[in-house]
């Protein structure tokens, strides 16, 4: 049951659209592909939706092999960026258009077209033209028109984008909603991420033609593969600093710039360039701290000041909880003036610097007991 | 008094500029409006005469009582030339054929050339678009040549087949179905219709604006076309209103009968008004460049 995805691959002439994609979205899952513009990500939906035929591969639908299907016969239903409505055609026409096709009786596509538009509270504008709509309202009637068909699998390609800030929040909630009430398998494309966060089971993270991460968005955070799903997810995203590693006394550090930052446990990797991957709710404005870096502006949101500066020509960021810093202290920063900071607690990610592959994750914890050498530990 | 004084002085002043540019834009309307106008109006001064002579003083409004008596003799004996009724029909017959078939193959062959991905596409789009620089004239004889090799010298469809595919056509088409969103077909592809039927039913209705622009070029084109009827048609059967045009120009144009010659223009120019009229909110939109469109 759900959707199962096998060894597809996509070649627009000598170019890999999508390379070896391998996903199994179980029955009634709401999955998100999550990934920056270009990514393929769309095209990915659309080799789901047999909008496009993959050069290799199958796709299965509850469990049958869609692969070479027309659109239509794969029973996927889809939800479109731009609403994609018919302009020409009334509310009604646009939702029951599929069931016209599939020669249902008359009353009974009134039936579940009306059923639907209450759902959504759009049944006042069956009549209407979609022009004559808002864009949420619009949306709707493309989700009205995917929800009438009764579908085994929900495709939805960045169906929030093009409505602003306040009707997305308010179509988030709604969507989340729709999905717990139907219970259908839904596969939803996006670029951002807290959207992603906040609808997902699970997500998966696409760069470049290929997946690059799948998982629930706790683990994705908490747990990130490589430094592309770092600097992704989460926002502020993650700061990512190129350090070298060096053994003094028996131990392990990290140096930035040449400053030691912070004191690692041994590496699984013999390496001696890293990627360190600190969070921003990681780090402290400290004026002793080992990173140096060069203020930049400072952003409010909410309870918290996202300090945005640069360090080594690099965009560091720290926020810091308002009650907690030193406001006023902040404040005072002029552009370019140097500041620095200190490691507090959180989790350290260590990543290669070439791959980008995740070689140690570890708590600030962990570090402190690192940082005596092994014998100290012995004799106390 | 001084704070109203300045209150007076002050608000025209910004308004000056608005002012002038309206005058400016008015004025260069009015002046092109009566430069198109005047031949309307000589046409229908002229349609209003009763004789081949022209009066002196000339009677500048052909509205009056006696003007207007004049014109229904004239349009009596114009209508009782000959088979005029007949020429007539055969204009419209051959327009709206050559509207139908043009506006058909042209949002076919550009929908074809907006969507569809084949090999030479971009290069066989040119050709077509070069093909509007090349005056009928000069094909005119090569096509000659095929209809009589293929026995359709005076006939409807030797008449009708050579003036079908109109490369503005075409172009028209193309370029409105390229602002026209990918995703409304890959709804309808979804939502079951066939590729045949989505451009029946989801893309050509919506290039109607566009449709309504190739149907008013084609008619014009074709209702006033002249040189094709004129190598095509041997038989008085067959005459479209430009060739009965020259009628009224008199035996070896010695003598031009234009208040005749006049009022078949009138009786001409009415189906063009009103195709024209009927597709005219349309076709500003299907000539403009929509930027709007995303």
């Amino acid at each position: 049951m759900g959707v199962r995805i096998e060894n597809l691959r996509l070649k627009y002439g000598d170019k890999l659209a999508l390379d070896d994609i391998n996903l199994e979205v179980n029955d009634g899952e709401f999955l998100v592909i999550l990934g920056s513009s270009g990514s393929g990500k769309t095209t990915l939906l659309r080799c789901v939706s047999g909008l496009i035929e993959p050069t290799e591969g199958s796709v299965y639908i509850d469990d049958v092999d869609v692969t070479g299907y027309y659109p239509s016969d794969r029973n996927v239903a889809m939800v479109f960026q731009n609403f994609a409505l018919y302009p020409h055609m009334t509310v009604y026409d646009n939702i029951s258009l599929n069931l016209k096709l599939k020669k249902l009786p008359r009353n009974e596509i009134q039936k579940r077209v009306e059923e639907v538009a209450r759902t959504l509270h759009i049944d006042g504008y069956l009549k209407k033209y979609p022009k004559q709509l808002s864009g949420g309202e619009q949306q709707r009637v493309g989700l009205a028109r995917a929800m009438v068909r009764d579908p085994s699998v929900y495709l939805m390609d960045e169906p929030l984008s093009n409505l602003d800030a306040k009707l997305r929040h308010e179509m988030l909630g709604e969507l989340r909603n729709f999905h717990d009430r139907v219970g259908k398998t839904t596969i939803y494309v996006c670029h951002d991420q807290d959207e992603a966060m906040a609808l997902a089971d699970r997500i998966v993270i696409i760069n470049g033609g290929r997946i690059v991460q799948v998982g629930d968005p706790t683990e994705l955070y908490d747990h990130p593969r490589d430094s592309f799903v770092a600097s992704f997810i989460g926002n502020p995203p993650m700061n990512l600093l190129d350090c070298t590693v060096s053994k003094e006394r028996g131990v392990t550090g990290l140096y930035f710039q040449g400053k030691k930052i912070t004191a690692v446990p041994d590496l699984p990797e013999e390496t001696e360039r890293v990627t360190l991957g600190i969070r921003p709710e990681s780090l402290i404005p400290d004026a002793k701290g080992p990173i140096e870096a060069e203020f930049d502006y400072t952003i409010l949101s909410g309870s918290n000041n996202e300090i945005n500066s640069l360090a080594g020509g690099k965009p560091l960021k720290a926020v810091v909880r308002r009650s907690m810093s030193n406001v006023s202290e902040i404040n005072r920063y002029q552009h370019g003036d140097l500041m620095h900071f200190s490691i507090g607690k959180g989790m350290l990610y260590i990543f290669n610097a070439e791959t980008g592959k995740i070689i140690k994750e570890m708590s600030t914890d962990e570090i402190e007991s690192a940082e005596r050498p092994d014998n100290t530990v012995q004799r106390f | 008094m001084f704070n109203g004084e300045q209150r007076v002085t002050r608000k025209p002043v910004k308004r000056v500029h608005k002012q002038a540019r309206d005058i400016l834009i008015y004025g260069v309307s009015i002046i092109l409006a009566i430069i198109y106008l005047v031949p309307f109006y000589w046409t229908v001064l002229k349609a209003f005469r009763n004789s081949i002579f022209a009066n002196f003083p000339p009677d500048m409004n052909p509205l009056s009582k006696t003007s207007l008596a004049y014109f229904l003799t004239n349009l009596k004996t114009v209508w009782g030339f000959g088979d005029f009724p007949l020429w007539y029909l055969n204009s419209v017959v051959v327009s709206v054929a050559v509207v139908a078939g043009s506006v058909f193959v042209g949002s076919l062959a550009g929908y074809a050339f907006a969507r569809l991905k084949f090999p030479g596409r971009d290069l066989l789009f040119y050709a077509v678009l070069a093909t509007l620089m090349i005056p009928f004239p000069v094909i005119s004889i090569a096509s000659y040549v095929f209809m009589l090799d293929i026995h359709w010298l005076s006939t409807y469809q030797g008449l009708i087949f050579p003036q079908i595919a109109s490369a503005l056509d075409v172009f028209i088409m193309r370029q409105y179905f390229m602002t026209i969103p990918e995703e409304v077909e890959f709804a309808a592809k979804i939502d079951g219709l066939k590729p045949w039927q989505i451009f029946f039913k989801v893309s050509a209705p919506m290039a109607a604006p566009a449709i309504a622009a190739a149907t008013i070029f084609s008619f014009i084109s074709s209702w006033n076309n002249f040189l094709w009827p004129l190598m095509e048609v041997h038989s008085l059967n067959l005459f479209t209103l430009p060739l009965v045009l020259n009628f009224f120009k008199g035996a070896n144009g010695t003598q031009i009968y234009w208040n005749q010659m006049m009022t078949v223009n009138i009786l001409t120019i009415i189906p063009t008004v009103v195709i024209f009229a009927l597709f005219e909110k349309y076709f500003i939109r299907g000539i403009s460049i929509d930027v709007s469109a995303r």
